[in-house]
């Protein structure tokens, strides 16, 4: 590099060499931020489809006083929980979850002729929801149960 | 020119930018996602309901299919009888149920679904 009285003089090919590897620096920390974004965003989003789903599988296996953890129905004649077989007023019963992470939007059941039931939970907004489906049978009737799950 | 430090010369900087944009190039990696957990738990729902409560006849069980999932393709398999329903694909979740009836008769039904 000469100096000058003037200040720096560079070569043009130094010059040009040079904006081309701030280029490419440039270039390859931004694309490596863009990555380290998405990763971070589909982490939480496998958080929340893993806690919906634990969630969803809980209500339809289970049976618990407290009914967003277990509402399937209890056969008092066999003595066991019947999987996938639900009440209606049980899941009319169905409260919200603590957690610090995601919260139960609502639950909602549809059955083959278009009837639809929802039960309302929460009244929260959030930006980030899911929902997670699984097959009952309430009142005789094959439905399709919804579970809507949030980012806190 | 006489000096010293480092001059980078053209050369070097286009292989630097030759070498960028192949690291820059590579495919993102998939994000891991449970859709197919979720399939396969549909179908064991299913077929959990079907075992309870009877085996349903064949339309019976193309019309829950349909209700369970919608406009996805799939197939069932009831002894060895294969119904297909919907669009067919290479890549398909499946499950199978192989259960007693009251006669003591075996039965085993295959449900496939197409993603």
């Amino acid at each position: 590099m000469n100096t000058t009285n003037r200040g720096f003089a560079f070569s043009l090919d130094t010059a040009f060499s040079s904006l081309l590897i701030f280029a490419m620096l440039f270039l390859a920390t931004s694309h490596f931020n863009t990555e380290s974004e998405t990763a971070l965003k589909s982490v939480k989003e496998f958080g929340l489809w893993k806690n919906g789903l634990f969630v969803a599988d809980s209500l339809v296996k289970n049976r618990s006083e407290n009914k967003i953890l277990g509402a399937a129905s209890f056969d008092e004649g066999k003595r066991r929980v019947m999987e996938n077989k639900l009440e209606l007023i049980d899941i009319q019963g169905v409260t919200g979850i603590d957690s610090n992470e995601f919260f139960v939007k609502n639950i909602s059941i549809s059955f083959k002729n278009g009837r639809k039931e929802v039960v309302e939970i929460s009244e929260k907004n959030a930006e980030s929801c899911i929902s997670v489906e699984r097959i009952v049978t309430v009142e005789n009737e094959i439905g399709l149960l919804g579970v809507v799950v949030c980012e806190m | 020119m006489k000096c010293r430090g480092i001059s980078p010369s053209i050369e070097a900087a286009l292989s630097l930018l030759v070498l960028t944009a192949v690291i820059l190039s590579t495919p993102n990696a998939e994000s891991p996602g449970l859709q197919d957990l979720l399939i396969l738990q549909k179908e064991h729902d299913l077929m959990r309901i079907w075992a309870r409560e009877g085996i349903p006849e064949i339309n019976e069980m193309k019309s829950d299919f349909k209700f369970a999932f919608g406009n996805k393709g799939g197939k069932i398999e009831v002894n060895g009888r294969v119904v297909l329903i919907g669009p067919e694909s290479k890549e398909a979740i499946s499950a199978q149920m192989d259960f007693f009836d009251w006669n003591l008769g075996k039965r085993k039904v295959v449900l496939t679904v197409f993603k």
